[in-house]
């Protein structure tokens, strides 16, 4: 199991993680490669509330594929394509970028994924 | 299950040294209420003001809205397992404020919550602009974590609630509303030709600012539970969710949930009301497929003809409120969803994030992207310029002359998805 994310607040998680220093729309793609590749999707990377969903931090908790060949999991593809689409949707706010909002996303991000990662067993 | 509901209708509201209720008129014991809660150490500063109906006030950011309200015959006391001893709520008798609500306001991160107007456009959304309003406005000590401070703020605006209702515990009510509904058992067979329907309330549940609370159990902790209406009426379920405005569920709707209080209405007529089902809205996929089938099993096993299902919020809920309508069908239950709509300002583009063949009837309780003005007030409590850190708010909503141009999202309890709210919707 490996958290992938763009919150350099959930670096220092207890599990595998990988970080990309990239925005949501291309963190979102990255997922969706890995998704093709394979990878299952553990959690929904898309949040429960406008303004998260406004947020440029987001978190995935993906379940690598022992075999190549297991094929794509396409539940996890549909989950992927609909944060992602919805996503493109919501950029046409114009969110306001303060330091501490952005602490504020970055910390509430990290939260939700120790949610996830208690919900999983793993913490 | 019998529960009186004792109301007391509430004609003003004043702050004065002793709790009181005289002729209409409810005096809030200002000093006693603060060192009440102040009592929690992780609260540093507690402010009490008042906001009424028509006056030109503006809240901001509103945390939660809570009824006052007391037990006075029942093993149960306000807010079971939360502020008080565990024990099932929904029978005996409690007295309640009507008319009057506590507000709790407060920032805990900076974009959480929601706008409440008393007067003006913004006043017409909200249903808390019609309530005699006992603003409690709370600040941490410091070096208190987030986690720390939202449950301090939660727990606040119940035992604030507690501590003005424990007022109308040797009072005459106004009215009383009997809720009594028997076991299932008994009331099939007493209205045999009417359909079964059972109520599934799908709660938020994800983590920090996103939570709700059964018996003050984190519900991301339970599986899908049956309770009686009573039990969601009497103070069973307590909201913990700071975000979405408009869509997240006071506690105070909890306990005048529109949907329960309707079927109630309806049962031994038209249906056979077969109880309320809570169900939760998990992050992993896992869990949404457990908790989506689980209700779907309990609703099936209980007999059900029909199944309301509400949401909370929207987003990743949206596919629970999907995968609950497509199973539910799939077992020949007729399903009817409600949710509002996330359709852009014009209305135009796609009002969900996910949908379904299945989901034919579906109620919508407003476009939560819809656009408004809402001009100033000549007094704002809590902090002005949090708009634009708020749900449907943005950089610029705050306007020169002190107008907020917002959407809809940022207005509290506005587009009500379990229907104890002002907006409707026309069909042309």
């Amino acid at each position: 199991m490996e958290i992938h994310t763009n919150n350099p607040l959930v670096r220092n998680t207890k599990c595998k993680v990988i970080y990309y220093k990239r925005n949501c729309i291309e963190f979102y793609k990255i997922i969706r490669d890995q998704v093709h590749l394979g990878a299952k999707l553990l959690s929904d990377p898309m949040p429960a509330s406008r303004r998260m969903m406004e947020s440029p931090f987001r978190s995935a908790v993906l379940l690598k594929p022992k075999n190549i060949n297991e094929g794509v999991d396409l539940p996890s593809l549909e989950t992927i394509e609909k944060a992602l689409r919805y996503y493109e949707r919501m950029r046409v706010m114009k969110t306001p970028v303060d330091k501490v909002l952005m602490e504020d996303f970055q910390y509430v991000d990290e939260q939700l994924l120790q949610s996830t990662l208690k919900e999983l067993g793993v913490l | 299950m019998k529960l009186e509901m004792g109301n007391i209708f509430v004609k003003d509201v004043v702050l004065g040294e002793e709790n009181a209720f005289e002729e209409g008129i409810l005096t809030v014991n200002v000093q006693g209420l603060r060192d009440h809660l102040l009592e929690d150490h992780r609260i540093g500063k507690v402010n009490v003001d008042l906001a009424k109906p028509g006056e030109s006030v503006r809240i901001i950011p509103v945390k939660d809205v809570i009824e006052p309200r007391v037990k006075v015959v029942g093993e149960a006391k306000e807010f079971p397992g939360v502020t008080s001893t565990m024990a099932t709520a929904g029978k005996g008798r409690s007295h309640v404020f009507k008319n009057a609500a506590v507000v709790t306001t407060g920032s805990i991160v900076g974009f959480q919550e929601g706008v409440l107007d008393m007067s003006g456009p913004g006043a017409a959304y909200s249903p808390f602009s019609k309530t005699l309003n006992i603003i409690v406005e709370l600040e941490p000590k410091k070096g208190i974590t987030q986690h720390e401070h939202e449950e301090a703020a939660r727990l606040a605006g119940l035992k604030a609630a507690a501590y003005i209702g424990e007022c109308a515990r040797n009072l005459e009510p106004d009215e009383i509303e009997t809720f009594e509904m028997n076991s299932n058992a008994v009331e099939i067979v007493k209205y045999p030709d009417l359909p079964k329907v059972v109520y599934l309330e799908m709660l938020i549940t994800q983590g920090l600012l996103h939570d709700t609370y059964i018996y003050g159990l984190d519900a991301k902790q339970t599986l899908p539970t049956l309770l009686h209406p009573n039990e969601v009426l009497d103070g069973a379920v307590v909201s913990g969710n700071c975000v979405a405005a408009c869509d997240k569920i006071t506690t105070y709707q909890h306990l005048n949930n529109s949907v329960v209080k309707e079927l109630y209405k309806r049962h031994g007529k038209d249906l056979v009301f077969l109880g309320v089902v809570l169900t939760n809205e998990n992050i992993t996929l896992q869990g949404k497929l457990r908790s989506c089938n689980m209700a779907t099993n309990i609703a099936k096993h209980l007999g059900a003809d029909g199944v309301i299902v509400s949401e909370e919020g929207y987003g990743n809920p949206d596919s629970d409120l999907m995968l609950n309508c497509k199973l539910l069908e799939e077992e020949g239950v007729k399903t009817v969803l409600i949710t509002d709509e996330c359709a852009g300002r014009d209305g135009m583009s796609q009002s969900l994030t996910d949908a379904s063949p299945y989901a034919k009837a579906i109620i919508s309780t407003g476009n939560v992207s819809h656009l408004v003005t809402l001009p100033p007030m000549e007094k704002v409590i809590g902090n002005e310029k949090a708009i634009e850190h708020l749900a449907g708010g943005y950089s610029g909503s705050l306007l020169p002359d002190g107008s907020l141009e917002c959407e809809l999202n940022a207005i509290l309890g506005c587009t009500s998805e379990i229907g104890y709210h002002n907006v409707t919707v026309k069909e042309y």
